[in-house]
Order: C-alpha cells, then sequence, then structure tokens
C-alpha cells in the first residue's frame, strides 16, 4: 500500500494505491491512511490499478471511510480497477457512492 | 635409457659398449651399417643414437634424417661420433638432424656427460608429450561436454515462433553459451508473459542456470500465476540452487490480452523504455528492485508495476552488456546514452540498437552477454485463451481447525492449492472473492458467532474487526471444511465451506442497507455465482460458479 498527498487539477488529494490484495488484512493499514488527513485535502482517490483480488470486508473499509470523515467536505474516486475487481464495485452499486474512473 | 650404437667398426662398438655400460648405460644395442640401423629403428625406437658418420653403404648424414623420419614426433637424440674434425663436417651434423657430436678418438667423461644431458631434454621432452596428450584428452572431453551441453539447451530453451513473433528481439552470447535469457510464452487468459534474465558473469557456468529458470517460467505460465507470484517463485528457486555470488538480474512481464496492459516486475537490470513515436514520447523504468537469488524469502519485495501502453508504442529491454559496451575514451554507452539513440531513432528495432552499441564500443565486440528484447503494443487477438474443457477434473477437500484458522494467510494458502488446478485461471479473482466471503461468514458468524451489526458505526466498523482478533486469539475449538471441486467439462467449479457453529438464517441477514458498510457479502457470492444454497441449517453453504470467459 503506498499513500500519497498530492495536487492534482487545483483539489489537493490524498492518493491511497492498495497493493494486490484488498481484504480484512488491510484493516489497519487502510485506516490508518485516511486518519490524520490533511486539512486542505478535498479530494481521496482510491487507486486499485495493482489490486487483483477484493472482497465485501474491502467494501466495508471504503464506505466506512466515507462514514469517519463524514464531517469534512470531501469528494472520492476509485480509480484504475481492473476488470474482476470493477465488477465487484458495479454488483455493489458503488458508483453512487464513489466516481469510478 | 636403451642406446643404438651405429658404427661399422666392431672393435669401435665394442668399446663404446664397454664405456657406457661402466658409467651404468646397461641397455645397448649394436648395428654394424645404416640398414641395420634402420631396421632397429623401425621395430623399436630407441632412447638415444650414436651414430658414425663414415660407412661405407650408408653414410651416417643419410641415415640421420630417415631415423628422425621413423621416430616422428617424438624427440630423439641422435649424437654423431666422428674422426672428422674439419668444421664443415661438423656443421653438417647439425644440419642432417644430428643433435650434437663426439669426436674420437673418445673422452669417456665428455661422452657420458653429453648422453646424459640429452637424457634430461629426453626426459623432459616425454614429459611435456605426456602433458599435451593429458591436455589433448582434456580437450576433446570438454568439446564433447559442451556439444552435449548445446544441444540440450537448444532443445530446452525454445521459445514457440507463434509467441516469439509479438517480439523483436536480439541476443548476443561473448562466448558459445548465453549466461542472458530471453523466454516467452502465452497465458491462459490471451496474453503473453516474458523474462529477460542475465546471470553474474557469462559462459556456461552463468547459463547452467537458464534451464531451471525457463522450465518454472513456462510451468508458471502454464497456470497463468501473476507476475508477482512468478518473481517470488523464481527468487525462491534461485536463492536454493545458485551460490551466493551469484543471481539473475531479470525482467518478469505480462502482457494483458488487450495487447496494452503491462504488468512488470524488474530486479537489477537496466532502465526500460516506453518509447511512444507518434506521440514523441520516452517514458524510462528503472528497477526497484534487487536480483533475483539475493534475499531470504522474508526480505523478498514481489511488488510489480502496472502500466498501459498505447497501440505501437514500444517496450524497449536490454541487459547491461548492452548499456556497458566501452568507446576508445573508456566512456561507456549508459542507459542514458541508450535513451538518446531511441529518442532520435525512427525505425526502432533491436537490431538496430545493437549494431548502435557495437558501433560504439572501440572493439566492436562485447565482454559480456548482450540482449535486447523489444515489445511492441498490439492485438493479441490472435492467441486464444486457454480451453478448460479438454482439463481434468479436480477435487480438493480442506479441513481446517482452530489451529489453522488463527494463521493470518490461511486463505491464501488454501487458495494457493486452488490455484494449482488446471482450467480455472480466469477466475482466479472471482474465485478469491467467493473463497473470503464464504469463509468469513463460516469464521466470523458461523464459530466465532459475532454480530454484523456492530459495524452500523464507524468506531463499530473499526471495533468488530478488533474484536475478531481478540475471539480468534481465544478461540479453542472450532473447524471449517472447504470442498472445491472443478468440473472443466462443464466448466464449472462448486464450492462448500461448512463449519461446526450453530447455523443461522442466511435470507434474513441478505438484504443490507445501502449505506451499512457490511452485509455485501452474501449479495456478492450471488451476484459472481451461478447459483448458490445451503445446508445443514445455514453451516453449509454450496455454490457453483462458472469457469468460461467474459
Amino acid at each position: 500500500m503506498n499513500v500519497t498527498t498530492d495536487n492534482v487539477d487545483g483539489k489537493l488529494t490524498l492518493t491511497i494505491a492498495m497493493g494486490e490484495k484488498f481484504d480484512f488484512s488491510q484493516v489497519e493499514s487502510f485506516r490508518s491512511a485516511y486518519q490524520d488527513l490533511d486539512e486542505g485535502v478535498r479530494h481521496i482517490a482510491v487507486d486499485l490499478g495493482k489490486t487483483e483480488y477484493m472482497d465485501s470486508s474491502a467494501l466495508g473499509m471504503l464506505l466506512n471511510m466515507q462514514k469517519v470523515l463524514s464531517e469534512r467536505t470531501l469528494t472520492y474516486s476509485i480509480e484504475n480497477s481492473r476488470p474482476p475487481v470493477e465488477r465487484i464495485l458495479k454488483i455493489s452499486r458503488f458508483d453512487k457512492k464513489f466516481s469510478i474512473c | 635409457m636403451k642406446i643404438l650404437i651405429v658404427d661399422d667398426e666392431s672393435i669401435n662398438r665394442a668399446m663404446l659398449v664397454s664405456m657406457l655400460s661402466n658409467a651404468g648405460f646397461t641397455k645397448c644395442i649394436e648395428a654394424a651399417s645404416g640398414q641395420e640401423a634402420l631396421s632397429i629403428v623401425e621395430q623399436a625406437i630407441p632412447d638415444l643414437v650414436l651414430l658414425d658418420v663414415v660407412m661405407p653403404g650408408m653414410s651416417g648424414f643419410e641415415v640421420a634424417p630417415k631415423i628422425r623420419a621413423l621416430a616422428g614426433g617424438r624427440y630423439l637424440p641422435i649424437l654423431f661420433i666422428t674422426s672428422l674434425d674439419d668444421k664443415e663436417s661438423l656443421v653438417k651434423c647439425l644440419e642432417v638432424g644430428g643433435n650434437d657430436f663426439a669426436t674420437k678418438p673418445f673422452d669417456k667423461h665428455i661422452l657420458t656427460a653429453k648422453i646424459r644431458a640429452h637424457e634430461k631434454i629426453r626426459n623432459l621432452s616425454a614429459h611435456i608429450e605426456a602433458q599435451n596428450e593429458e591436455l589433448r584428452f582434456y580437450q576433446q572431453s570438454v568439446a564433447r561436454e559442451h556439444a552435449i551441453v548445446e544441444h540440450i539447451f537448444s532443445h530446452a530453451i525454445v521459445n514457440k515462433k507463434d509467441t516469439l513473433k509479438y517480439f523483436d528481439h536480439a541476443l548476443i552470447p561473448a562466448e558459445t553459451f548465453n549466461g542472458d535469457v530471453f523466454v516467452c510464452e502465452t497465458s491462459p487468459s490471451g496474453g503473453l508473459y516474458f523474462l529477460v534474465g542475465d546471470f553474474t558473469g557469462h559462459g556456461l557456468a552463468s547459463a547452467i542456470g537458464a534451464l531451471p529458470v525457463t522450465r518454472a517460467f513456462q510451468e508458471m505460465s502454464a497456470k497463468g500465476l501473476s507476475v508477482n507470484e512468478m518473481a517470488t517463485e523464481f527468487n525462491k528457486i534461485l536463492l536454493r540452487f545458485l551460490p551466493s555470488d551469484m543471481f539473475m538480474a531479470a525482467v518478469i512481464g505480462e502482457v494483458g490480452s488487450d495487447g496494452a496492459r503491462i504488468t512488470l516486475w524488474q530486479g537489477g537490470m537496466p532502465q526500460m523504455l516506453v518509447v511512444s513515436n507518434t506521440r514523441r514520447f520516452i517514458k524510462t523504468i528503472s528497477s526497484p528492485h534487487m536480483a533475483l537469488g539475493i534475499l531470504e524469502l522474508d526480505e523478498f519485495d514481489n511488488e510489480c508495476e502496472i502500466f498501459e501502453m498505447m497501440p505501437d508504442d514500444k517496450l524497449v529491454i536490454c541487459s547491461d552488456g548492452l548499456t556497458e559496451a566501452v568507446d576508445s575514451e573508456g566512456n561507456m554507452l549508459t542507459e542514458d546514452g541508450v535513451k538518446q539513440w531511441c529518442i532520435n531513432t525512427s525505425d526502432l528495432t533491436a537490431l538496430g540498437l545493437f549494431e548502435h552499441a557495437k558501433g560504439f564500443s572501440a572493439k566492436h565486440t562485447f565482454d559480456d552477454d548482450v540482449s535486447v528484447v523489444i515489445f511492441k503494443s498490439q492485438s493479441l487477438e490472435c492467441i486464444l485463451p486457454h480451453q478448460s474443457i479438454d482439463d481434468i477434473p479436480s477435487e480438493i477437500t480442506i479441513t481446517l481447525g482452530a489451529k489453522h484458522l488463527k494463521q493470518p494467510d490461511i486463505q491464501t494458502r488454501v487458495l494457493h492449492q486452488v490455484s494449482q488446478f488446471s482450467g480455472i485461471e480466469h477466475v482466479r479473482s472471482v474465485l478469491f472473492t467467493v473463497v473470503s466471503e464464504m469463509f468469513s461468514n463460516a469464521l466470523e458468524h458461523g464459530i466465532l458467532k459475532m454480530d454484523s451489526n456492530l459495524k452500523h458505526s464507524a468506531e463499530g466498523f473499526q471495533l468488530y474487526y478488533e474484536k475478531r482478533e481478540v475471539l480468534l486469539g481465544s478461540m479453542v475449538s472450532g473447524n471449517i471444511t472447504i470442498n472445491i471441486k472443478t468440473d472443466p467439462a462443464e466448466e464449472t467449479v462448486f464450492l462448500s465451506i461448512e463449519d461446526n457453529g450453530d447455523g443461522f438464517e442466511w435470507d434474513e441477514i441478505a438484504s443490507p442497507q445501502r449505506e451499512d458498510s457490511f452485509g455485501r457479502g452474501l449479495g456478492l457470492i450471488r451476484a459472481l455465482s451461478n447459483k448458490v444454497w445451503f445446508e445443514k441449517g445455514g453451516r453449509k453453504i454450496n455454490c457453483l460458479l462458472s469457469t468460461t470467459v467474459e
């Protein structure tokens, strides 16, 4: 997992790039990725470009992130997901909560 | 030492025999004429010849070259014995092939000293001859061994023509054997795998490592393993059998069936380039890792780089034999030199790049093996995805007790067993998700009896997983039985997971609120499989998955 904060299109963006597997074993590290979020951050991008395997606990973690950060004004995106992962996101209708690109 | 005495005067011969035997040379043979001497030499070549010059019939000058011819390449000292003492005759003695001369009347000490000196030379010569013989033998056996190894290599490391056509490559070994290796295979999902490796050093010792690497590569390609699984496996293999001062720098890559998506693991190789002519763009990719066969299993990092190429973009991979070409002033070509050349070249080919480096090099040769491999992003429609219908059906049942369930990577290990089955290459991701869901439900709800409602709040979500940790740690009994069965003819995989808990009503929990960060598992399983059903009061869940490619 790799976490970076950059200015993307004029918005300070936190990018969380997940590894090959995104399941409950990442609970701790995923949470810590957004725990001390910089005040200026306006967008959170979850990069699933490398993720081959994912389960519903990962979906839970994504939604929980939004719940934890609900006081903040933020937009969210899930990026670069591979076909099998994209299918899971689609089945779960995640496009309603995240912009999927 | 066998000495042949050739003299027509019997008195002279008798005198010499007695003189020599007094000096310890007891094996003397006498010949009364040149003719007799030759027939003796024909029978058995003596170790030294004392030859009279003036004899009736054939003179010593005539006999000497004939004896030489009979002796062949062997060192045979010929000493002329003569009463002639004019310079011309003495010079002639040496010219016709004599090694030395002794003038009559003989001085016993001088003659034996001369014979001893020649005996020494003869022994030295015999010694050298014996060594040469040994060398010739050794040379022959090495040549034979090389021929055998070459045969094995040329049959073991062969890329299929249909696969190789997607790559433009130039591989030039510094010696007969190549310490660089390039292998490519099609992947079961209709893409490509490739490996460009460079073993420490060059020649046979380096090349030998290519055999197990190639075999492992072919096997793993057939199974459709991911690049990072391959990297880990290669590292394991090389760590085990290479001596500690040897390793293999490598690029391991997979091209997706779209011909554009590249997954790479790269360790210890010069930077790779992605060159786009149409976009006038060049991207460098440096090795983030150490070479294979160095790091212990727990230190090894199999993280890969993933990127997309546009049609006709070229991925350029080369070994350090190319970047380390040296010009007449001692400057290396370097990675940057290669990059500059690629930018300025309109028609980039592997051979073109190789020729450039060769022209750059002062010697126009290379001290190390040189490899250039270029993949051009293109349609891979001709590569047909693997058809599972011919695969054999397999089944595995794994029962995990409390001890096993506590291991954090237990799911991965179970799935690793299953991934050995043929015919499921396309559904590895789906299989992971479904097994993971079924397994989590069995463990968390069936055995640990946890309540998902805890996950309602943001804090609860975290708490849930903390609680899971605690409960799992103190669990004493509990087991989960996983049964996985592939049916290639039907193109299905059957999965069942049974736990020894109390069972529960699945349907009630199966409709999650959209806002909730839980309760999606069963929905996912349902959506991903053809059929889901329960047995034993909810303790056992079964599902049937399709293995066909979408």
